[in-house]
């Protein structure tokens, strides 16, 4: 039972928690507009502990302080040592007794705890932002064009959201499970050296599965190694490595949204649900800093548009036209450590003893690749014959589009997938 | 602070229900069921009440009893044997009265408002909060209880905050021990660029410019308090430690924490052996302290929290990091070393 004149006191946590947002709320004058219900369904069920601060954000849009305080006392039993809610819990209490000044209401003399209700808010701003948007249902991230068959899932990380997106591959596309709050490094994103505590942009494999007793305690129940740094960033000298998906310290729940030392850090009741679906052999890990959402229909359009230029570049190379070829990549296309000049000159000396050239592709894969605009990578198994040659080969091919030009900037290959 | 809190709104309690009592007693006599015909002034209550405002609380809890063994239901009465048990710090007792009275006569909000004080005073506020809504939800217009009831969320709150913002210290500390363990048995790991040392890192200091231009470990320790004499001592062994490991001597830097200091997971000899080791081994070690906050536990024991920069040819770090003294043989000496 609350007295009528802290309605008031309400609103004014409504407006603070709002003003926090971004894109901001949409404040109901009518709270019957607004059943908590049909808002609950913005977070998908696997994420029990976002939902309920979901509805206690929405409890609060409504103006139902104490369904708000509810919410959160119940999430705290759930996870006592969910410091945001805990924060969130004082300001709530705390406006039945005088109103607020500012999101997470308290001051104090020490440098650590303003570190900590600084980070608190950041946490706040990252996860509120997210959990009150619709989760993107019939939509695929621009990113990821085409999926390969051998390609279970794909984990999207959105480094400026502080979120990570599980995808599990769907005829070729990927098609939204859950998405996740995590931190990545202190100093945000795009990596280029070891030790700037960034996290990189790119597109990697997980290359093993650590489990608790190869771990010490602060990476949680289990870790997922990454490929970093992969080809192209190798190309671009980039260098560091140990980048991992891992978990938390046993007793912190959440870390703020920029706290690691690059890698990318879930909560470890996250890490568990996503590592119990995970095929980590299979799954690509994407980590972008923004994410267009797009329509499979654009996806699938612009797939079409690439893989045109894949198909083209495959019928120069069986016609042994060389120069038809050799237009399919850039002046500046380095193989290794061999300038363009030099790669062609050796070309055009193989193409001589070719009577037939042969090439297949499967398992193909198709990335817009993040961080970098009009860069595309195909990824996928070659299969080639010719008369005095035959090799199958996992190839990752990385494509510039500027206006309508298509052009080869890397070619790299493994002899194996995995 | 929190007593005051609670006592301030204990004594405010206890005496605005005093003098609900006493009006009630004045104004309207047996207003709350009392069954006899007896006036107050000739009656075991007043005279109990005159020894319970005189300090007596023994022989005004006798009287009571007596009166009350022979009228049960006066409800005033029991109300002030409930205020009794109160002042002679009977809690448990003066909870039980109280909530009988909340059975009996529900429509009270007396005996509600004095049960959340007393369970307030026992730090069951979620309890001392149901009691002060049910005092409310019978008197909506009951000031006291709004007041109470603000104190009760302004507490609670003030627990919440102190819950979101404690730091990790006990886990840190069996972190950093992990962390050791693995820096010798794994090398590689401690070089990766996300070998996370920390389960909760710190703050790069570019983010953050007041952390940068706080002040060193040399000036004034807690903002707004003069350094006294043992945070001077303290200060001094921090700024020794710190000076001998960037100088590269081990046996002044060892010198700065207890004999036989040990880890859970390396001895004292092993301890020794490999923090010489680092500590010999960099071409150069910088080491860089800011926003130092000097706790005490007791007179013997201290902590020392601080931002520290280290910076060496090989690495360059900036962590929280919190080093727990005690005096032994009158010097302050490591005890515990916890990075976060």
């Amino acid at each position: 039972m609350i007295h009528l004149q802290h309605i008031t006191r309400w609103l004014t946590l409504l407006a603070l928690v709002a003003s926090l947002l971004p894109n901001g709320l949409v404040i109901s004058a009518k709270a019957d507009d607004l059943p908590i219900a049909s808002s609950v369904t913005n977070v998908h069920p696997l994420n029990r502990r976002e939902q309920l601060l979901a509805n206690a954000v929405h409890a609060l849009q409504q103006g139902k302080l104490d369904a708000a305080l509810q919410s959160i006392e119940t999430l705290l039993r759930l996870q006592p040592n969910f410091r945001l809610a805990q924060l969130m819990q004082g300001d709530l209490l705390l406006a039945h007794a005088q109103a607020l000044d500012t999101f997470g209401n308290t001051s104090s003399n020490s440098p650590a705890r303003n570190i900590q209700l600084n980070d608190l808010r950041a946490e706040a701003r990252a996860r509120l932002d997210t959990i009150l948007q619709p989760p993107p249902i019939n939509s695929v991230p621009d990113n990821v064009l085409q999926l390969a068959d051998d390609v279970r899932q794909v984990l999207l990380v959105d480094t400026s959201t502080s979120r990570l997106y599980l995808f599990e591959n769907q005829n070729g596309l990927p098609h939204y499970l859950a998405d996740f709050y995590v931190s990545i490094g202190k100093n945000g994103a795009i990596k280029q050296r070891e030790g700037d505590d960034r996290t990189p942009l790119g597109i990697y494999r997980i290359t093993g599965r650590l489990h608790s007793h190869a771990l010490t305690a602060i990476y949680g129940p289990e870790a997922f190694p990454l490929n970093f740094p992969n080809d192209w960033d190798e190309r671009l000298h980039k260098s560091g490595h140990g980048i991992w998906l891992h978990g938390t310290f046993t007793g912190t729940f959440s870390r703020p949204p920029h706290a690691s030392d690059g890698c990318v850090v879930l909560n470890n009741n996250d890490l568990e649900t996503l590592s119990a679906k995970l095929s980590p052999q299979n799954t690509i890990v994407v980590i972008t800093d923004h994410i267009n959402w797009i329509s499979p229909e654009t996806a699938i359009e612009r797939r079409t548009q690439f893989a045109q230029q894949i198909s083209d570049w495959q019928h120069d190379w069986e016609s042994l036209n060389i120069n038809h070829y050799a237009s399919h990549y850039a002046d500046d296309f380095t193989a290794g450590d061999k300038p363009y000049s030099r790669w062609l000159a050796e070309k055009r000396q193989i193409n001589n003893g070719k009577r037939w050239i042969q090439v297949k592709f499967e398992r193909m894969s198709l990335y817009a690749y993040p961080g970098q605009k009009n860069l595309y990578l195909a990824d996928f198994m070659q299969d080639y014959s010719s008369n005095n040659l035959s090799d199958v080969t996992h190839k990752h091919l990385y494509w510039t589009q500027h206006d309508e030009q298509w052009k080869i900037v890397a070619e790299y290959v493994t002899k194996t997938k995995d | 602070m929190k007593r005051s809190l609670l006592s301030v709104a204990l004594a405010t309690a206890i005496a605005t229900t005093l003098a609900v009592y006493l009006q009630n007693t004045m104004a309207a006599g047996q207003s709350v069921g009392s069954p006899n015909n007896q006036t107050a002034s000739d009656s075991g209550l007043q005279t109990s009440e005159t020894l319970f405002r005189q300090g007596q609380y023994p022989q005004a809890l006798t009287t009571i009893n007596g009166w009350i063994a022979t009228h049960p239901k006066d409800a005033q009465a029991r109300f002030l044997k409930g205020l009794i048990l109160t002042e002679q710090n009977k809690t448990d007792e003066a909870i039980a009265v109280f909530t009988k009275l909340t059975e009996d006569y529900p429509e009270l909000p007396e005996p509600y408002n004095n049960l959340a004080v007393l369970y307030a005073a026992q730090g069951k506020y979620e309890q001392a909060r149901n009691a002060l809504e049910m005092a409310i939800h019978t008197h909506p217009s009951y000031a006291v209880a709004h007041e109470n009831l603000g104190d009760i969320y302004a507490k609670m709150a003030s627990l919440a905050y102190n819950k979101a913002l404690q730091l990790d210290t006990g886990n840190t500390n069996v972190h950093t021990k992990l962390a050791l363990i693995k820096e010798i048995f794994n090398p590689d790991a401690a070089q990766t660029d996300c070998s996370g040392k920390t389960s909760k890192p710190a703050k790069p200091i570019d983010t953050n410019p007041k952390t940068a231009t706080a002040p060193s470990p040399t000036q004034t320790p807690n903002s707004g308090n003069q350094p006294n004499k043992r945070d001077a001592a303290i200060i001094t062994a921090v700024n020794d430690w710190a000076k001998a490991w960037s100088s590269q001597q081990p046996d002044n830097y060892l010198a700065a924490y207890a004999p036989n200091y040990a880890t859970a997971y390396l001895s004292h000899d092993k301890w020794v052996a490999l923090r010489r080791n680092r500590i010999t081994t960099p071409k150069y070690i910088q080491i860089k302290l800011s926003d130092p906050v000097i706790d005490y536990s007791d007179m013997q024991h201290a902590s020392a929290s601080f931002t520290e920069h280290y910076r060496s040819d090989r690495l360059d770090t900036t962590e929280q990091k919190v080093l727990k003294f005690a005096l032994i043989q009158g010097k302050w000496l490591i005890i515990s070393e916890q990075s976060h």
